[in-house]
């Protein structure tokens, strides 16, 4: 097969793919741009809602190599950073299940992180929601994402955004309350 | 002060003690390079020695190919075939003399028409996708057989010091990608003697925009298979033709969908086929 024969293969194949749904046009930014724009704002809301800096750091990297695999796709979607950070959450929540089984064989090395906080009481009872709650709390109100944007982030609709932000909100109006 | 109020005072006093930890790009490139590789394995018979098709190999340094290398030796070499591990496969010529290259031979042209077998994915040439420098695997005992490569991802074919195809994923997964979802669901299939026939997908969470994760079939199939195509829901997705056998035909699904595999000879007959299974979530 000739090289200039393969390349037409591999462009065609690009934009014929399109069709089948998993390929989809280029965008001019490079995954390193990307990169250096986008860990941070990854990093940090994970790190908020899995309460684990390590992890999120680990988890970030590991989303961060799968958009380079699929950036094409990637850098296609209205929301690369939401994409990066759905894959950094699944993989840190895959993680924390293998470590609770690694737990019951051996003690976790890692201990619990335990920032400076305003409010002791507050700080725990965020810690009580699931992870899912504590996601939607942290992308809505801290980093103000839209509702759209938090949903694309999570995989779900957005409905599911509002009545789980609700009901974290609830939770913690609840707690809180009857710890006055 | 509302709870929403506290909620974000809260936040931003924790989020500004967070330890500010920066990620490797470099590192990170290494990984997205290692995720790109494709691997296929096949159990050698009565043995506990594979072959695999694959990528990539810590330790295993070939340089990279230029093409008007790979052209003259094409004119040097007329072929021929090799064994791995009980498989005989053809070659079109050698590439590389140390450790040996070899290019795969393409599949007998289908004499029917294709079109009814949706998108073609090719196995190309595209050497300019094989980086041998960054490998990470095992080590090849023998030649290696290049397939082509489908969307820069090169396929080859090896004998490596592997055990047999099961463990062989485990060690995929556990040593690469630490119980991550890189092959997950993968199931294997032996449909004929030397055939093998996996299915796996390439990552985990959902594609962006919810386009479906790149799944793919992968495998090795008789030289006299002309075209293995996808169908998907009962419509035929993707096909290609497969190079030596060889084969790694990517296409898009969601769990729960129902994915089976169709191997065409040239004249359009069905030769063998793959179940209809669902991708699992």
């Amino acid at each position: 097969m000739e090289r200039g024969l393969g390349l037409i293969r591999l462009l065609s194949m690009e934009r014929t793919s399109t069709r089948a749904g998993w390929v989809v046009e280029l965008q001019p930014q490079s995954f390193e741009e990307f990169y250096r724009r986008s860990w941070s704002d990854v990093y940090r809301p994970l790190a908020l809602t899995l309460r684990d800096p390590d992890l999120a750091c680990e988890s970030t990297d590991e989303a961060m190599a799968r958009a380079f695999k699929h950036w094409r796709s990637v850098r296609a979607a209205s929301n690369p950073t939401g994409w990066v950070y759905r894959v950094a959450l699944n993989w840190a929540i895959d993680r924390k299940r293998k470590r609770r089984k690694e737990i019951l064989r051996t003690p976790p090395e890692r201990g619990v992180w335990m920032p400076q906080v305003v409010d002791v009481d507050l700080f725990e009872q965020l810690s009580s929601l699931s992870v899912s709650q504590r996601a939607v709390v942290v992308l809505r109100v801290l980093h103000d994402w839209s509702e759209a944007d938090t949903a694309e982030a999570l995989g779900v609709p957005v409905g599911t955004v509002k009545s789980r932000l609700n009901r974290a909100l609830s939770a913690l109006a609840r707690r809180m309350s009857d710890d006055d | 002060m509302t709870i929403d109020e506290r909620l974000r005072t809260e936040l931003q006093m924790e989020d500004s003690a967070l330890p500010d930890l920066m990620g490797s790009l470099d590192g990170t490139l290494r990984r997205g390079r290692r995720l790109r590789r494709r691997s296929i394995a096949t159990v050698a018979l009565g043995s506990v020695i594979v072959a695999v098709a694959v990528i990539g190999i810590v330790g295993f340094s070939l340089p990279r190919l230029p093409d008007t290398q790979v052209h003259t030796m094409a004119g040097e070499a007329p072929g021929g075939t090799v064994e791995l591990v009980g498989v005989s496969f053809s070659y079109s010529n050698r590439l590389h003399d140390s450790p040996e290259v070899l290019a795969g031979r393409a599949a007998p042209e289908p004499l029917f028409d294709t079109s009814i077998l949706g998108t073609e994915i090719p196995l190309v040439e595209d050497f300019e996708a094989v980086d041998l420098g960054d490998l990470n695997g095992p080590t090849a005992t023998g030649p290696m057989l290049y397939g082509g490569s489908v969307a820069e991802t090169p396929v080859f074919v090896f004998q490596g010091a592997m055990g047999p195809l099961e463990e062989f994923l485990d060690l995929l997964e556990d040593g690469h990608h630490d119980g991550s979802l890189c092959f997950v669901g993968l199931e294997a299939h032996c449909l004929r003697p030397g055939e093998r026939i996996s299915i796996g997908m390439g990552g985990t969470g959902g594609g962006p925009d919810g386009v479906p994760w790149e799944w793919s079939f992968d495998g090795l199939v008789g030289e006299d298979v002309a075209v293995v195509s996808v169908i998907v829901n009962e419509v035929a997705a993707v096909w290609q033709r497969p190079v030596s056998g060889l084969f790694s035909l990517p296409f898009a699904g969601v769990p729960g969908d129902s994915v089976s595999l169709v191997l065409y000879t040239p004249d359009g007959q069905p030769s063998v086929g793959y179940l209809p299974t669902k991708l699992p979530d």
